[in-house]
């Protein structure tokens, strides 16, 4: 979905601006790429917390917020979490929340926070991301904040985990593979995007995003330290944030706009849950741990699961 | 060389002479140069830079230096080791499955050549579809025999995210190539024998056992490393039939490779499984080989 909204807009910039910007749309792998081959890639769409990683070891570039005209209108929620010593590795030019989905006709209580998912009456019933994709760290961070002092608590995360387990039915790789299975009714819960654009509610799921607060996930634009490219990225950059791509990149992802500063059409804005009241209770996550502790994370995970 | 024939001798054959052996050896090498070329680029020379990858360790995307602290962690970790053996586990009992089914659809496709064409496009026609999606018809299987099953009462099948739901998906996906291995070996049977072995009052599983089995042990075996090595090297079945909870090498080197970034230790569990597969792979082609030659 991701490379097909690409391949749409792409054209459109280069035709603009007379360039041919090398791109990698490698969430994960994309910075080990750029380490190999620095100068290869002009810009990255990276996971938020490779970027993060890439900043701090100095294979990206801090962006220069002075030449992202709509940086100001960027949801503090998206940036503030991501910042490092106030350098932001990467622009987020869209995001998708996260929430409880469940099937309200047959889970008997109504789902309203995220500690409900350990409920003994969704033992085998729940879903959820498997690390070391960032989907397994939203049940990591869920279970620190009903269980600890809030989504950094690791240590109650972990031990909220081991609690989780008898209601772990499987954990997903795809991220649209437990929408499938509430929707057949063989799964109850799970964790998941709250949009992938599917017409959930004619098969009784309901969408849950906690009063406590969501997790988010976006797959901003990073510029490689030794780019050469780096006046026509920003320019990209730009072209992305304006109200027509942001229009245009919404319709083909289904993921939220970035820049709070656009009004999308009524037919795009009625199939997306994300505004700007979701955006303001979403998690001010810090992507540099994550980025750091995946590898043990991960160790850790498959020991309490396997 | 006919009066040698008509006195019962061997012919005089030209390779006696020393020249001339030395010329046969030689075009031998010749036949067999591309072979060996093709198998040292495709196979041994990336072979060797992942065990390479395997003894560094990664420093900002490139690996470097040498340590064998990847071997260590790995040989040192209980995690690690159980992957290893849910992975011979789940090659091991996939062939054993996929041969005993297999091995009645071989024969059937050797003795009733009416149904020949359509039960081989039968054996075939998964194969066109994407792999994810047969994952998930394996899934949807499961499920719709479940929901049967709790209707009349009885307990649900615990296969779905388990090791028994990963090897019933292993051997849907290798059920194919196992069958046509076997059936390539019983193609070359003489029906005369089983006929043989009947007039001389041999029952049906005497028949199996001393006439069909020997046949298909080629095929059993050339069948059973292919299926091994691909159901012990396969990521999907396990990532998607395995729902997280068994781990298998293929989802440590895709969890090292792809979204860890730690290059080296997925190379050095690589490496592990191939050093672990190629025996055995080997010493079953060696006894079959031995087998056939010996009659």
């Amino acid at each position: 979905m991701w490379d097909k909204a690409l391949a749409e807009l792409t054209p459109t910039f280069n035709e603009r601006y007379g360039a041919n910007l090398v791109n990698t749309v490698d969430g994960q792998n994309g910075l080990t790429k750029i380490q190999q081959a620095p100068k290869a890639y002009d810009l990255a769409w990276l996971t938020a917390d490779k970027a993060a990683v890439g900043l701090k070891n100095g294979t990206l570039q801090p962006i220069d917020t002075a030449r992202v005209a709509a940086h100001s209108n960027i949801y503090p929620s998206l940036l503030n979490g991501f910042t490092q010593d106030g350098k932001l590795p990467g622009v987020p030019v869209s995001w998708g929340a996260q929430a409880i989905l469940y099937r309200k006709d047959k889970v008997p209580f109504e789902i309203t926070k995220w500690a409900d998912l350990w409920r003994p009456e969704l033992r085998g019933q729940v879903a959820i991301g498997a690390m070391p994709s960032v989907a397994g760290v939203w049940a990591l961070m869920a279970g620190a904040q009903a269980f600890g002092s809030g989504i950094d608590d690791f240590d109650a995360g972990w031990m909220a985990l081991e609690q989780l387990k008898p209601n772990v039915q499987y954990q997903y790789t795809l991220s649209s593979d437990p929408v499938n299975k509430l929707a057949d009714g063989s799964l109850l819960a799970t964790i998941t995007f709250a949009d992938l654009g599917v017409p959930l509610a004619s098969r009784n799921v309901a969408v849950v995003i906690p009063d406590e607060g969501a997790p988010w996930s976006s797959q901003p634009i990073t510029i490689p330290a030794e780019s050469g490219n780096v006046d026509k990225v920003y320019e990209f950059i730009n072209f992305m944030l304006e109200a027509e791509q942001q229009e245009a990149w919404t319709r083909t992802t289904q993921v939220a706009p970035a820049n709070s500063g656009i009004t999308l059409s009524s037919d795009v804005q009625s199939k997306l849950l994300e505004g700007p009241e979701v955006a303001a209770r979403m998690w001010e996550i810090d992507w540099l741990t994550i980025g750091e502790n995946v590898t043990d994370w991960t160790k850790k995970w498959q020991e309490t699961f396997a | 060389m006919t009066a040698a024939l008509e006195r019962g001798t061997r012919p005089p054959v030209t390779v006696t002479d020393g020249g001339g052996r030395r010329r046969a050896n030689r075009r031998v090498w010749l036949l067999v140069l591309p072979l060996v070329g093709f198998v040292v680029l495709l196979f041994v020379l990336p072979f060797v830079a992942v065990a390479r990858s395997g003894f560094g360790e990664m420093t900002a995307g490139q690996v470097s230096g040498f340590s064998v602290e990847n071997y260590a962690t790995f040989l040192g970790s209980s995690l690690y080791l159980k992957a290893l053996l849910n992975t011979l586990i789940i090659g091991a009992a996939t062939v054993v499955l996929a041969a005993l089914a297999g091995l009645p659809y071989a024969y059937l496709l050797r003795t009733k050549p009416r149904l020949r064409t359509f039960a081989i496009f039968a054996l075939f026609a998964p194969l066109l579809v994407n792999g994810v999606v047969r994952v998930y018809g394996v899934q949807l299987l499961v499920r719709a025999v479940n929901r049967g099953l709790a209707a009349l009462g009885i307990p649900e099948l615990p296969v779905l995210y388990s090791m028994y739901g990963i090897v019933i998906g292993m051997v849907l996906f290798m059920f194919p190539q196992m069958t046509i291995a076997i059936y390539a070996s019983l193609d070359r049977m003489d029906d005369r024998l089983a006929e043989a072995a009947r007039t001389l009052g041999a029952g049906r599983w005497q028949i199996i056992r001393h006439v069909v089995l020997p046949h298909a042990r080629p095929g059993l075996v050339a069948g059973g490393v292919l299926t091994f090595a691909a159901a012990a090297g396969s990521y999907l079945g396990p990532a998607m039939l395995g729902g997280g909870k068994v781990v298998t090498m293929p989802t440590l080197i895709y969890s090292s490779f792809s979204a860890t970034g730690d290059w080296s230790f997925g190379a050095a569990v690589a490496t592990i499984l191939t050093v672990v597969l190629l025996p055995i792979m080997a010493y079953s082609m060696v006894r079959s080989m031995r087998a056939e030659r010996d009659g």
